[in-house]
């Protein structure tokens, strides 16, 4: 959709929405990356009674005919409403959902558009020099913070399924054996057996069930130098382990080529942990990491096998999914293998 | 010498480059850096993808005749028809034959594995061993190296 059509649906939405006739969109743009949702920054104003001017930055969250992931848009609204506000955990505020396409053909939500970057290279430039640490010990406190949270407390219990304690690990595993299998690329004895491992080692118990985030890494969230202005793409979250977040943000996917063995291309895993473990009030078990880390190529693999196969079959032309599965999933399987120990034998 | 296709590509790489630099739509740019991307990848792997395919078959071909000899019944004659399949692709080199035969081996593979971990014995363990280092050459062979950031 060109700028300038959806900034005319976006202005006769909102001034439908908001009872407000004088509301204008004086610009629209999508924004890149992000593949399970088409994302739009809008700006809108509009003149109050008195003469002062309103304006309001907005995010659109528009459900693709394709996604890389499959996603519950009312979940992740519901997320965002029930944490907005919550100390410790910075988010944009929620506005408005609408589940039928009228608007923009598809279904979607509005939510605030905070300031900041969340592509990872950004913490390079020039601007960042020096605050990168910070930033990487902030996030982790974040996430600690969200795994703080009482889901019951919060209303989220309504939300999602709740998985037995005891079954939180073969829950996840068995959904994105699922995701794997309905979106065959061919066989993966690899991944297939990295499968059958995890099935075979269980995760330690845990004690209850916390909020997950599901997709928690540098690049879902907002920077500025001062820190971290919010933590975005809520698509995967749900209740379970939360060694999956920890494990996820720590994946090797997801660190520079320039310093690997660096979280953020800052910190170490270790100190990742710490910050994690302060406003979490929780203590890592070395025995669950491992097992979630190694369950984390399986997930990433599924979504890479996802990527691909929406693209080999013309579900999408977005040559970002068309590369995923051909760059990706090679080096996560050799990842799954080194994890295992496989390499050193 | 006629130019052969790594040289077109770095050619084309070098204007979608100059395209690149001209350009100040984020959009736009991130879109040309999807494509440079891939075009680098197919020239690199230009040469080797055949040599390396061949190389992958030999490999889990060599496990699955290990597997047929400690296998027995209905497994055995399976591994053997694939073993056969795999001889009566050989002389044929495409791409698209070899990811075929590659297929092919790794799905009696994953049979193989999964029975081969519900078995006790030396001879069991050796051989999940030997599957684990041709997995791991397997996923070295396919790794593009490729960072996040």
């Amino acid at each position: 959709m060109e700028p300038s059509t959806f900034a005319t649906r976006a202005a006769r939405y909102l001034r439908q929405a908001w009872d407000n006739p004088r509301i204008e969109v004086t610009d629209a743009r999508k924004i890149i990356g992000g593949a399970s949702r088409l994302t739009w920054s809008v700006d809108a104003t509009w003149t109050e009674d008195n003469g002062a001017v309103q304006d309001r930055r907005l995010i659109f969250r528009l459900d693709p005919p394709s996604s890389l992931l499959e996603s519950n848009r009312g979940t992740e609204y519901a997320m965002y409403r029930a944490l907005y506000g919550t100390p410790g955990i910075p988010l944009p505020e929620p506005l408005l959902i609408e589940d039928g396409g009228d608007a923009f053909g598809m279904p979607f939500f509005v939510m605030q558009r905070l300031e900041g970057a969340a592509w990872p290279q950004e913490l390079l430039t020039p601007a960042f020099a020096g605050r990168g640490e910070s930033i990487v010990r902030q996030m982790f406190r974040v996430l600690g913070s969200i795994s703080a949270v009482d889901y019951h407390a919060v209303g989220l219990d309504e939300v999602w399924p709740t998985p037995p304690v005891d079954d939180a690990w073969s829950f996840e595993l068995e959904r994105w054996e699922k995701t794997l299998h309905d979106h065959d690329l061919g066989p993966m004895p690899i991944t297939q057996a990295v499968i059958r491992e995890l099935r075979r080692n269980p995760p330690p118990p845990i004690a209850g069930l916390q909020i997950v985030h599901g997709d928690f890494r540098v690049g879902n969230v907002l920077f500025l130098p001062d820190g971290v202005m919010g933590v975005l793409d809520w698509e995967l979250t749900h209740l379970g382990d939360p060694h999956e977040d920890i494990a996820w943000s720590m994946a090797r996917n997801w660190r520079s080529g320039l310093t690997p063995e660096k979280i953020g291309g800052a910190i170490d895993p270790a100190e990742a942990i710490s910050e994690w473990e302060t406003t979490s009030g929780m203590r890592v078990d070395p025995v669950s990491l491992k097992w979630w880390q190694l369950f984390s190529h399986v997930k990433a693999n599924a979504i890479w096998a996802t990527a691909a196969h929406e693209f080999s079959t013309g579900r999408t032309s977005e040559l970002m999914f068309g590369t995923m599965g051909w760059l990706n999933i090679g080096s996560q399987e050799k990842w799954a293998l080194e994890d295992l120990g496989v390499a050193a034998s | 010498m006629r130019p052969d296709a790594p040289f077109v590509m770095r050619a084309a790489l070098k204007t979608l480059e100059e395209i690149s630099a001209g350009q100040t739509d984020a959009q736009e740019v991130s879109r040309l850096r999807g494509v440079m991307s891939l075009l680098s990848i197919v020239q690199s792997e230009w040469d080797t993808c055949a040599a390396s395919r061949v190389a992958g078959i030999s490999r889990y071909a060599d496990i699955v005749r290990q597997g047929s000899v400690v296998m027995a019944g209905e497994r055995q004659e399976h591994l053997r028809r694939v073993l056969t399949s795999v001889e009566e692709a050989a002389p044929d080199l495409r791409i698209s034959t070899l990811e075929m035969t590659l297929d092919h081996l790794r799905m009696a593979v994953i049979d193989l594995q999964a029975w081969l971990e519900d078995t006790e014995g030396p001879e069991a363990r050796e051989l999940l061993s030997a599957i684990w280092r041709a997995e791991y050459e397997d996923a070295k062979s396919e790794d593009r190296n490729h960072s996040f950031w």
